[in-house]
C-alpha cells in the first residue's frame, strides 16, 4: 500500500517536475505570506513583517531541494546534475572528447578483435563430440 | 512554567498526523495549530516542518489537494487517509508505551531495587 504511494509520488516528481516544481513554490509562498499576515495582525509594520517571515523561512529554492531529499529523489538529482554536467564538458571540449571517444572504441574493439580470433582458434571446441 | 520546549527527534510527524486527523488543514493551519494545542510552549523550526511534512505525503499517509483558504487564496490542504489514521493509531500506541517505560525508570527510587 505504501509502497504504491511511494510510486506514485516518484512518477509525480519526475514527469510532472515542473507542476511539482510550481505547486511547492506556491504552497511556500503561501505559508510566507500567511506568516506574515500574522505578524502584521500582532502589530509589526508591513516591510518588517515580511522580512522577519522571509528570515524565519529560509530561502524557497533550498525547501524545493529538501524536498526532493524528503521524498529520497536527492540520489536521482544528482547523477543527473553529474551527467549533464560530463556531456556540457565533453561539448565545450571537442578534442579531448572525441580522444576519449576514439581511445574507448579502439581500446574495446580491438579488445573484443582479438578475443574473437583467440576464441575461434584456440579455444572453440570442436562441434562434435570426443573433439580430442 | 512558560518554558519553551525543543522537540525531539522524530516526533513531529505523529504531530502533524495528529493535527491534520482533528480536521483538513493547509501546511501553516498545520504548524499553527500544533502551536496553539502546544499552549504556544513547542518551538518548530519551520525548515524541517515542511521535510516532515512532504516525507509524510510521500509514504500515503497524508494526500494534499489544492483549495481555497479562508482569505481566498489558493492552498494545499491536506487530511489523512486510512494508512494514515492507521498509522496515527499505532505511532501513539508506541509512544505511550515508550513514555511509560522511560518514566519509570527515571521514577525508580534506590529502595525499589
Amino acid at each position: 500500500m505504501s509502497f504504491f504511494a511511494n510510486l506514485a509520488s516518484w512518477w509525480n516528481a519526475l514527469v510532472h517536475r515542473t507542476r511539482v516544481d510550481n505547486d511547492i513554490e506556491a504552497e511556500l509562498r503561501f505559508h510566507i505570506d500567511a506568516h506574515t499576515q500574522q505578524l502584521i495582525d500582532s502589530g509589526i509594520p508591513p516591510r518588517e513583517a515580511e522580512r522577519r517571515s522571509k528570515i524565519e523561512f529560509g530561502r524557497v529554492d533550498v525547501q524545493k531541494e529538501k524536498y526532493r531529499s524528503a521524498i529520497g529523489l536527492q540520489p536521482l538529482q544528482e547523477i543527473g546534475g553529474d551527467l549533464r554536467y560530463g556531456l556540457r564538458s565533453l561539448y565545450r571540449k571537442p578534442g579531448f572528447a572525441l580522444v576519449a571517444i576514439l581511445s574507448l572504441a579502439l581500446g574495446i574493439g580491438s579488445t573484443t578483435a582479438i578475443f574473437s580470433l583467440i576464441y575461434a582458434t584456440l579455444l572453440h571446441p570442436f562441434p562434435y563430440d570426443g573433439a580430442d | 512554567m512558560d518554558k519553551q520546549v525543543e522537540l525531539l527527534q522524530g516526533t513531529l510527524e505523529i504531530l502533524i498526523l495528529k493535527a491534520v486527523s482533528l480536521g483538513p488543514l493547509h501546511g501553516y493551519g498545520i504548524l499553527l495549530r500544533i502551536q496553539q494545542i502546544s499552549g504556544e510552549r513547542l518551538q518548530i523550526p519551520q525548515g524541517s516542518f515542511y521535510i516532515a511534512l512532504y516525507r509524510i505525503e510521500h509514504k500515503g499517509w497524508l494526500k494534499g489537494e489544492w483549495g481555497e483558504s479562508d482569505n481566498n487564496r489558493r492552498a494545499k490542504f491536506y487530511r489523512l487517509t486510512p494508512a494514515g489514521s492507521r498509522q496515527l493509531k499505532a505511532e501513539t500506541e508506541k509512544w505511550s508505551q515508550m513514555t511509560d517505560v522511560v518514566d519509570g525508570i527515571l521514577r525508580a527510587k534506590p529502595e525499589q531495587i
